[in-house]
């Protein structure tokens, strides 16, 4: 065969294989269903699926809440429709039901704030059909932000290996990176904190790997890029930066410095975190200094959890005394608030919001509606870390009234946490384990304007199966509203550019002065990714 | 065997004509000519000669090495499923990272790893022969080609092989042969095929690249005598790894460039400390193929140049691996000899005796050793654990050979009174796997699956969890981990680790089983391991700290132990490794203390250890007192220790000979062990303190 003839038959391959794929593609989404379910039989009662999407109600920008249909059978067909547009039919033999995307969509964004109707039917090995109640969800007006970002970790506890920071589109399916600790030396990477959940600024901090190199720090991103990456240890607080919480003004960023310890039980939930101290201080970027208040660094006491609130004039936090570790479980930490001026750096005095002593619970993760009017936070037995009690639950208080209740909607018996606002205020995203209490993962709900908060909903997959052997848990998910604005590369470069690497200063007021109970011996202290 | 040539005179021709080479043209064709009217070998025999060289090599690996012992640790993982998939085409190497890691899953039978490994072995050598057939003017060889293949099997005889990195070896060898292979065109073609071949080759191979790049730039400088392509390849060999590196960082540059620079840490970690041996056979492995391509090369300026030196290289050259008997004649002649040539009966017995003996000499027996017990003790077989035990070096008899010893004494029933019958580590390490030398440290997998045995569900899962974080989603592992989570509750979480496990190809079956059984029995009630866990499992709180601390945990599981004992539930395994950290630890109150609790377990009298540890408390304490029930012990211990006593204090022997006594007597006694720190007679040349004991001269 002459070479001019093979160069043509693989033209021709390659052109046959576009046009297949390209065929096979709008086949795909232009799929019917083309079951007769007429005759088909009520059952009764509603089918069983997974994840249970039945009663909730739906952001209009999520992408199809695929589903896997748990009813015995050799053929199903799903309706889906509401009040405007073409409905959607799809019909399967196995247990996986996945709604094509655009029609999706386009169901959804002709139907905002009306029902959605899943009407399902299932075809038995007689050939009969069966349809059962159907499920009805609620469109919400309000869209929910479309990216959520996250750290995806196995259930690790000191050592790891492979953490990363990622981002998904709700929109879709597409998980992109934001960070891998490959590129620095498998270092730990944490603690992502948004402004204003703005995809532009952002804040992360990056502990080295066994060989310290990159160095790590505080990796600030403003304006769509790489500002620094900031070494926030000073002779105040050895201990680098480890909760973050950025100023609504992005001028600057409140962090707390803790002491942590992890350990582990014979029983029960496996993990432990107590912190031995911690002390609140402030970093102003502008300036690159540390500053702190004996107000938000008290003696005796643990202040943690640091996060405005919307018009920068609070700072709210978590406190608690400084017990020894053996009484670990005693160990409960009060809501508090402080009021801030930014101009004049001055501080208020510490206003007690909830009580341990009160209340018998301790407080965590406080994080605050951007209209200023919820605080959402969790309470649990005991100690700070909520992630690893499987008592943790959710509570709202309304700051007008400064009365809290727990959300009994979205809690479930195992652990809740890590929770996030939208950037609207309708939407809010949290972790939890009630799945199987050991991997979290992110449910949302919706938060209507008198705060109720409804029904939540697990983050779809393309694949409906796809939870039933993922073995990794969704750290800390936050809300932006696109894309991280810069690459994983434009990271990693940072981290590896001594120019970007910035050794924060102590505020002069604050020399010789070190925060209460800290060591210079804490200069080597390196938690691990679970802190 | 004859100078009968075998191979194709129209491939010499083309060669010959194609080659742009700085010899004579009319030189190079008369040469060729030669070689076409006198070598004239059957194919087949080479055929023949090649299966006959690749059975023998099946037949070790089959035999020798078995690769079934190199899979217990299933490592690389492969796994089913576009998720698994994506993350390998993700990042150059990826794919063949992947079609290894799937091949290396034969190794769970010995006789289908042993024809993964003869495929390599194939690959190896028909690539090779290629390529020194492309460099050397249309010949090769045999025998030179089948060095690589006996390097291979040397490295597979150390147990410590990466089964990556010899595919992408192979990788860069196919692809080099395909190189070689493409047709000269114009200077720009070439680069553009050399751009196109770079990005290929870097994203299927990753690291293998460099081989790939340097040995297509010897194709160049030898073969199409284009020294500018030459030398842009070994430019890109050094410089892509490094840009690579540079550019993502989510490689080092180490890792950039291995398997060439094999210095990374090794893939599978040893069960036996050693040295780096595997690492420098792993480099002679990838040197080999470039030092063999320039000397083939070298053979046709030989030709073409002549020279004393050079014709007394050839010459002995010819004598190790040529036939006797006419050959080409002339400056052909000498190219010919030291290129290399066909299969003779001498240089085909010379390569069986080199690789026999290489087979002989490099198979790591002691780690295949220390691997045949570790893979019986994970099929249940315990008396040959025991047995292999027995041969097993001192130097080799780490900590996880310890722990299979005490798991099949103790399935066995023999561990109260054959513990130390067999080497053991003074403290707790040995019986509960507290720690160890680095180089010796069990696989966290493995800490796990003993705690869990022994009832600590939580510190199973935690090391569990290490292990699946650091080593991957291994099938043990996550075997353990569906244990752990169906004892604490989570049927859920089970589930999970089952769906992961159910796309492993091996593991499939046993995960499906066992989710069915899940759908019956959540809990798994009639579970028989599952049963014998809960009888033994912990059940109040306590803490421990995690990796890096500095508290005792052996301690804290004795304590637990005994607490668990002490709370009327009575396990025989809780009992007898209770008693073992007792012995090792040298408490002997506390062994003293609990013989009461023989009677729980069905003892009719005082096993032998525990009767050591009574009478050695008797003579330190003689008016300490005892439980009625350690008056059971045999009058024989007691003379023993009497024996034992006497001997140590006889003043009439110097010192070597008492010891030596000792050991000829008490080897295998918890009197020796009691005294000297060990009580295996193989280990008294390791330096022990001596034990003052007060008392013992009563």
């Amino acid at each position: 065969m002459k070479r001019r003839t093979i160069y043509r038959l693989c033209l021709v391959s390659v052109i046959v294989v576009l046009m297949a794929a390209v065929t096979g593609y709008y086949l795909v989404e232009s799929y019917e269903c083309r079951c007769d379910v007429a005759g088909a039989i009520p059952a009764g009662r509603a089918a069983k699926f997974w994840p249970d999407y039945s009663g909730t109600t739906i952001p209009p920008n999520i992408a199809p809440l695929n589903f896997l249909l748990s009813e015995p059978g050799v053929r199903h067909c799903v309706r889906i429709h509401s009040t405007n547009g073409e409905p959607i039919e799809v019909c399967g033999s196995g247990p996986k039901v996945i709604i094509p995307i655009k029609p999706w969509r386009k169901l959804l964004a002709a139907n905002k704030g009306q029902k959605l109707r899943v009407d399902i039917f299932v075809q038995g090995d007689d050939g009969g059909w069966r349809s059962f109640e159907p499920v009805i969800n609620t469109i919400a007006t309000e869209p929910i932000d479309d990216y959520l970002a996250y750290r995806l970790i196995t259930p690790i506890y000191n050592k790891w290996k492979n953490v990363g920071i990622y981002q998904r589109d709700l929109e879709n399916f597409k998980q992109s990176t934001v960070l891998d600790n490959k590129s620095f030396d498998r270092g730990c990477v944490n603690c992502h904190t948004f402004r204003n959940n703005s995809p532009k600024d952002m804040l992360l901090n990056v502990r080295p790997g066994v060989h310290h190199d990159p160095p790590g720090g505080m990796v600030v991103v403003r304006d769509g890029k790489v500002d620094a990456v900031v070494n926030t240890k000073t002779d105040f607080n050895p201990i680098p930066a480890i909760y973050l919480a950025w100023h609504p003004s992005g001028k600057v960023v409140a962090f707390s410095s803790n002491k942590i310890t992890q350990f582990f039980h014979s029983t029960g939930e496996n993990r432990e975190v107590f912190d031995h101290r911690s002390d609140l201080a402030l970093y102003n970027i502008e300036s690159n200094t540390v500053t702190s208040s004996p107000k938000i660094s008290r003696p005796n006491r643990m202040e943690t959890f640091p996060t405005w609130s919307p018009d920068g004039k609070y700072l709210y936090f978590c406190t608690a005394p400084q017990l020894p570790i053996s009484q670990y479980k005693q160990v409960r930490y009060d809501l508090a608030r402080i009021s801030y001026d930014l101009k004049s750096n001055t501080w208020g005095n510490v206003e007690t919001l909830i009580s341990a002593r009160d209340s018998h619970l301790s407080v965590t993760l406080p994080r605050i509606s951007p209209d200023g009017r919820w605080l959402l936070f969790c309470m649990c037995d005991h100690g700070n870390f909520s992630i690893y009690r499987p008592d943790s639950d959710l509570y709202m208080m309304d700051l007008t009234t400064l009365k809290y209740r727990r959300l009994d909607i979205i809690n479930s018996d195992r652990c809740e946490s890590w929770h996030c606002w939208s950037s609207n205020g309708r939407w809010i995203v949290f972790s939890s384990k009630r799945r199987d209490g050991l991997f979290a993962k992110p449910y949302f709900s919706y938060i209507d304007k008198s705060g109720r908060a409804h029904k939540p909903l697990l983050l779809p997959q393309e694949d409906p199966a796809f939870y039933d052997s993922f073995i990794k848990t969704y750290n800390l998910p936050q809300f932006i509203t696109g894309p991280v604005s810069v690459t994983p590369r434009q990271l990693a470069e940072a981290l590896h550019s001594a120019d970007k690497q910035v050794k924060a200063r102590l505020d002069p007021k604050l020399k010789g002065r070190r925060a209460p109970g800290a060591t210079a011996a804490e200069d080597q202290y390196k938690p691990g990714p679970g802190g | 065997m004859t100078s009968a040539r075998a191979t194709r005179p129209v491939n010499y021709e083309k060669s010959a004509v194609k080659a742009n080479c700085l010899f004579d043209d009319n030189l190079l064709m008369n040469m060729t000519v030669t070689h076409v009217k006198q070598s004239r070998q059957p194919a087949y025999v080479e055929l023949a000669a090649t299966t006959c060289l690749l059975g023998l090599f099946y037949l070790h690996a089959w035999h020798q090495i078995s690769p079934a012992l190199i899979s217990p640790g299933q490592y690389p993982i492969f796994m089913t499923g576009t998720a698994f998939l994506a993350d390998f085409t993700a990042r150059p190497g990826g794919i063949v990272a992947y079609v290894s890691s799937f091949f290396s899953q034969f190794y769970l039978y010995s006789w289908t790893g042993a024809l993964v490994m003869t495929l390599a072995a194939g690959l190896t050598y028909v690539t090779t022969r290629g390529l020194l057939k492309t460099v050397g003017g249309g010949r090769s060889n045999p025998a030179v080609c089948f060095i690589p293949v006996i390097l291979l099997a040397l490295i597979y005889d150390r147990y410590l092989h990466d089964p990556i990195a010899i595919g992408q070896i192979i990788t860069a060898l196919i692809f080099a042969n395909v190189y070689a292979r493409i047709p000269v065109g114009k200077p720009l073609r070439r680069v553009w095929v050399l751009l196109a071949i770079s990005v290929a080759v870097y994203y299927l191979a990753g690291s293998g690249y460099v081989l790939f790049a340097v040995l297509c730039g010897i194709i160049e400088f030898a073969k199409r005598r284009s020294i500018i392509l030459g030398i842009l390849w070994l430019g890109l060999a050094a410089a892509v790894p490094w840009a690579m590196a540079r550019y993502s960082y989510e490689i080092s540059l180490v890792e950039a460039y291995s398997p060439v620079l094999p210095l990374g840490k090794m893939f599978e970690p040893s069960l036996v400390p050693r040295p780096r041996l595997p690492e420098v056979l792993q480099l002679a492995f990838v040197l080999f193929f470039p030092l063999a391509m320039i000397w083939a090369s070298m053979g046709r300026v030989r030709a073409s140049a002549g020279g004393a030196i050079r014709k007394g290289i050839s010459a002995a050259w010819r004598k190790i691996l040529r036939r006797q008997g006419p050959g080409p004649s002339g400056k052909a002649r000498l190219w010919h000899q030291a290129a290399g040539g066909d299969w003779t009966l001498r240089s085909l017995g010379l390569l069986v005796a080199v690789g026999a003996l290489s087979a002989s000499l490099g198979l790591d027996r002691h780690h295949k050793l220390v691997r045949e017990i570790d893979y019986a003790a994970s099929h249940g077989n315990w008396q040959q654990v025991l047995q292999k035990a027995r041969l097993v070096p001192p130097k080799d008899y780490v900590l996880p050979v310890m722990e299979d010893v005490n798991s099949a004494l103790y399935h066995t029933g023999r561990l109260a009174s054959e513990m130390f019958a067999y080497p053991q580590r003074l403290g707790s390490d040995s019986i509960l796997l507290t720690g160890g030398r680095i180089a010796e440290r069990p696989s966290f997998h493995r800490i796990s699956r003993l705690w869990l045995s022994l009832g600590f569900v939580g510190a199973a899962e935690h090391y569990a969890h290490r292990s699946l974080e650091i080593r991957g989603p291994l099938p043990e592992t996550l075997k353990i981990l569906v244990k752990v989570n169906v004892l604490r509750g989570r049927v859920a979480a089970a589930r999970t680790f089952l769906g992961l496990l159910r796309k492993n190809l091996l593991y499939r079956c046993w995960a499906q089983n066992y989710l069915d059984r899940l759908a019956a029995d959540p809990l798994m009630k009639k579970d028989k391991d599952l049963n014998a866990i809960r009888a033994r499992m912990i059940c109040w709180d306590y803490t421990m700290a995690g990796g890096g601390t500095k508290q005792k945990i052996g301690p804290l599981l004795a304590w637990a132990m005994k607490k668990q004992l002490a709370a009327g539930r009575y396990d025989r395994k809780t009992f007898e490794y209770l008693m073992g950290y007792y012995l090792l630890t040298k408490q002997l109150a506390k062994v003293v203390a609990n013989v009461p609790l023989l009677d729980k377990f069905g003892y009719s009298d005082i096993p032998r250890h525990y009767a050591e540890a009574v009478v050695l408390y008797a003579a330190e304490h003689p008016k300490g007192r005892m439980p009625p029930q350690c008056r059971k012990v045999s009058r024989t211990v007691v003379a023993d220790l009497q024996d034992f006593l006497r001997i140590r204090a006889d003043r009439n022997e110097d010192e070597r000979t008492r010891r030596d006594i000792l050991l000829a007597r008490y080897s295998g006694t918890y009197l020796l062990y009691y005294f000297a720190g060990f009580s295996d007679a193989r280990w008294a040349h390791l330096p022990v303190a001596p034990v003052a004991v007060t008392g013992a001269s009563k």
